[in-house]
């Protein structure tokens, strides 16, 4: 019993001082439990490490809205462009007729009761040039049209596109008609709704 | 004799230890994928997508047109508890609202502003566009 109590405290001695001891498998260190208890804790903060980054990750990828305000754009700038644009000639009445509307004449509305952020406040605007004319629609005070080009520069802005196409200009009926540039800029706003705030 | 038991402690101890590791990792895995899962069918989430697609599809057609929307995939998350129509395409404000469950739902407006009719005929959104 002596003995045995001997080796005991000779083997605390040893993992206190942390003594080359000679075990099992060759010259050994006593005390190796002390290792794997910080071996655990390394791998319970990788854990949660790895977790957070998981979680993070998911939560940022599906919490953010989809957007679909390039799709949008671009549908609406055929939209103009079929209505003003008939056979390659350009529609007398967008640009001689002060009564022409981009919204009621091309069947388009702007109004937007989605949500109520949008109630009051259009979130479209579109313009039709060609040769110093122009035809606007939509929410012409925000300003829209000033985002355009400026999609590297900042966030969370309205989604512009722009097209330029050549048209022939007829005044009157069997007159030769010139080729003319066409622009149409067609820009949804939407923010609440498809930017990531 | 001291050192047969010391043997078998030290492989007790080590299979254990691993068994535990093991179990652990797994259920740590399990998790994240169950997280990932549902987050990836999360109600919210296909209410909105479904919305902007339906409304896509909306501002892109033309007058005379005439479109059947498949939506068996996205009936098949309505909560029962919901009686109401899953896709509701309000023609007077421009509207289409997709709402699964009763405290949930999303709307998303298009500017079509042509004449649409859309209504829901078992498993597929009905949309004439005059």
């Amino acid at each position: 019993m002596r003995h045995l109590q001997k080796q005991k405290a000779e083997k605390d001695f040893n993992i206190l001082n942390m003594r080359p001891v000679r075990g099992v498998s060759g010259l050994t260190i006593e005390g190796k439990r002390g290792d794997e208890r910080t071996l655990s804790l390394y791998w319970f903060v990788m854990f949660v490490i790895i977790t957070i980054a998981v979680v993070s990750g998911v939560v940022l990828f599906y919490g953010r809205p989809f957007d679909v305000r390039a799709a949008e754009s671009q549908i609406l700038s055929d939209k103009l462009l079929l209505c003003v644009v008939h056979d390659g000639v350009l529609d007398a009445r967008v640009f001689a007729s002060e009564g022409f509307s981009l919204e009621r004449d091309c069947s388009l509305t702007f109004t937007d009761t989605s949500i109520a952020a949008y109630t009051g406040k259009q979130q479209f605007y579109v313009s039709v040039r060609s040769g110093g004319n122009e035809k606007t629609g939509g929410n012409i005070e925000a300003q829209y049209q000033a985002f355009c080009k400026h999609e590297g520069s900042f966030k969370n802005i309205p989604v512009c596109v722009q097209r330029r196409v050549m048209v022939l200009d007829k005044r009157g009926e069997g007159e030769k008609g010139s080729l003319v540039p066409l622009d149409i800029t067609a820009v949804v706003a939407k923010r609440e709704q498809n930017a990531h705030s | 004799m001291k050192l047969d038991s010391f043997v078998h402690a030290r492989r007790g101890n080590m299979l254990i230890s691993d068994v535990i590791f093991l179990v652990l990792a797994l259920a740590f895995v399990s998790i994240l994928i169950a997280f990932i899962v549902r987050e990836r069918s999360n109600v919210a989430t296909l209410e909105e997508q479904s919305a902007k697609e339906i409304a896509l599809l909306l501002d892109a057609a033309e007058p005379g047109m005439q479109v059947s929307v498949p939506l068996g995939a996205l009936l098949e998350k309505k909560d029962a508890a919901f009686s109401g129509d899953a896709v509701v395409v309000d023609s007077t404000n421009h509207v289409v609202r997709v709402q699964l469950s009763t405290a949930s739902g999303y709307s998303y407006s298009y500017f079509n502003g042509a004449a649409i009719h859309g209504a829901m005929r078992g498993d597929a959104l009905e949309v004439s566009v005059g």
